[in-house]
């Protein structure tokens, strides 16, 4: 052990004298200076530093690996009452069995292999018999002309626990996710069936007995088919909301004016009809499912012709860079949305007019929603009653299927 | 559903029928009585002379097809309409065994089922079906599509020579 006692000798070797110029409130150059020096020069401190660092510090004889030294951090990560019981202690006999081999290499690597300085995890046993896991680093240390190593690791078990939970979660919700997917799309085909048998037959019904079985019956037929009618939109449209996720295609170069321009193709008719003028800056080529921005930007643009105001809708599209992607903005003169309800409009079936004033069954901005979300973006709107909205999107420049 | 009601239903002889009119025999292979009825309803509406045999499920219509069973004196029908999902034996099978067999790979099938799905419509052309339908949600869109299907094959295309 004559390391450690030259450790010992070097460190007891320097009293404690410069706390109180700590304290000073103002210092000369001169006794700045000082102070730099003694602590610099001050073996003390060094030990005050290694005990007090928030790391587990441990020295070794790298042909032994047996411990020389280690501060109390390290003692305690290891299950040990005291420094001194690690004393001589091999340090492989702490690491885990099945991870000693690569804990061995990538130490030993650290330590000789040009600064790698590379994070290696591994399992140690403790001596209470406790499975931790430590990331460490060994580097070598020259002291007092040996070659020693000196291994500094902290206990991550808590942190790795952490994280394999939220992956676990991550995971989780995924699967759910896609479960949900899988049961929207079900369900809604599934319940077409019967919805066919009633509409299929009221209209029958209808068609034979209109007139015969007095007003209050044809009333009531008419109603029954009005609602049949509204749940078969209101299955459609579920099944589009959860064919965003199903049905996707893979995410590939796109150039937004291409994709604009077929949206305008789409909506020609009901531009005509309006008489909305539709404007757009020259925009950008992004990494996306083309038809999915299509769909999009066509919802985005047939709502600012459809909740129009009084004056001729103009809608005017551009984009600009952001941070590592773009924002899409969709601006209109339309009646606007109250900012109460900013986020309820993006909520499947929620619509915030009748249907005789503003015929739909609340899909477009929920399937907006979910598109944006698949490219990994955001979209929301800003608005005041009354005076045009402007819808904004983001799509990150990369991104990886969700 | 009980027997009575099947054999009542086995053979619906349209009352409009005349007898020097060629009379055609339609096979609807279909489970659900809702839309056994509206086939029902929706021919009567097309006005084409015709027999009406309904089997509710794939091995029943094999049966039929080769005449075994109770079905010994049936008629071979000019035209299939085949659900494709159906208990015991699924329309995709009934298909496959009907374009397999010699004398039974001439009379048109057609698919008339709920499935939009993709892989439903090419794996049943995949197996020589004459066309592929998607009931309509409606009954007037149905009926336009029964009279559709009567018009073409009983109208306008030649049917091969009954066996």
């Amino acid at each position: 052990m004559k390391h450690e006692n030259k450790i010992k000798e070097q460190c007891l070797a320097e009293p404690l004298d410069f706390i109180g110029e700590t304290t000073t409130r103002k210092r000369s150059v001169v006794q700045q200076k000082r102070l730099n020096k003694v602590l610099w020069e001050s073996a003390h401190l060094y030990r005050v530093l290694f005990e007090n660092v928030n790391e587990g510090l441990v020295i070794i004889d790298i042909e032994k690996m047996e411990v020389l030294l280690c501060n109390e951090v390290a003692a305690k990560t290891c299950g040990f009452n005291s420094i001194e019981d690690a004393w001589g202690l091999c340090i492989l006999d702490l690491v885990h069995p099945d991870d000693r081999e690569r804990a061995l290499r990538t130490i030993i690597e650290d330590m000789f292999g040009n600064d790698l300085h590379q994070l290696n995890e591994f399992r140690i046993i403790t001596r209470d018999r406790q499975e931790k896991w430590i990331s460490a680093i060994g580097t070598k240390v020259e002291f007092l002309g040996e070659i020693l190593g000196l291994i500094s690791f902290r206990d991550v078990t808590e942190r790795n626990r952490q994280e394999a939970e939220l992956r676990k979660t991550l995971e989780d919700l995924k699967r759910s996710n896609a479960e949900l997917e899988k049961f929207a799309y079900i369900a809604s085909h599934d319940l077409q069936e019967p919805l066919r048998m009633i509409s299929s037959y009221m209209e029958l019904l209808a068609e034979d007995y209109k007139g015969k079985l007095g007003a209050d019956a044809d009333e009531f037929i008419e109603y029954a088919m009005d609602g049949a009618k509204r749940m078969q939109g209101m299955i459609e449209a579920l099944l589009e909301y959860s064919r965003v996720g199903t049905r996707g295609n893979p995410f590939e170069p796109t150039d937004c004016d291409n994709v604009l321009h077929q949206v305008m193709d789409n909506l020609q008719l009901a531009i005509e009809e309006s008489g909305a003028v539709v404007t757009h800056d020259p925009l950008p080529t992004v990494m996306a499912d083309g038809i999915q921005l299509v769909q999009l930007l066509q919802n985005l643009i047939s709502n600012a012709i459809k909740f129009r105001n009084t004056a001729l809708p103009r809608i005017h599209i551009s984009a600009r860079k952001q941070g590592k992607g773009w924002i899409f903005l969709v601006k209109d003169n339309g009646i606007g949305i109250d900012p109460v309800y900013k986020d309820r409009i993006f909520v499947i079936f929620q619509r915030l007019h009748d249907r005789e004033e503003y015929p739909g069954i609340g899909i477009g901005l929920s399937v907006c929603k979910r598109i944006v979300e698949r490219h990994g973006g955001r979209i929301w709107v800003e608005s005041t009653l009354g005076d045009g909205a402007t819808f904004y999107f983001t799509i990150p420049e990369k991104r990886g299927e969700k | 559903m009980n027997t009575t009601q099947t054999a009542k239903l086995k053979r619906i002889e349209n009352p409009d029928v005349e007898e020097i009119v060629k009379v055609i025999d339609i096979l609807l292979v279909e489970d659900n009585m809702g839309d056994v009825r509206l086939t029902i309803e929706a021919l009567k509406r097309s006005k084409v002379p015709h027999n009406l045999h309904i089997v509710r499920d794939g091995v029943e219509a094999i049966a039929f097809l080769n005449r075994r069973g109770e079905h010994t004196y049936e008629v071979r029908p000019d035209l299939i309409l085949l659900d494709l999902n159906l208990p015991k034996k699924n329309g995709r099978e009934v298909l496959e065994e009907i374009k397999k067999d010699e004398s039974l790979r001439q009379i048109p099938v057609m698919i008339l089922t709920t499935s939009k799905a993709e892989s439903d419509i090419a794996n049943a052309y995949d197996l020589n079906a004459n066309c592929y339908i998607v009931k309509p949600i409606g009954f007037k869109q149905f009926s336009e599509v029964v009279k559709c299907i009567a018009n073409f094959w009983f109208t306008t295309a030649t049917l091969p020579p009954k066996k």
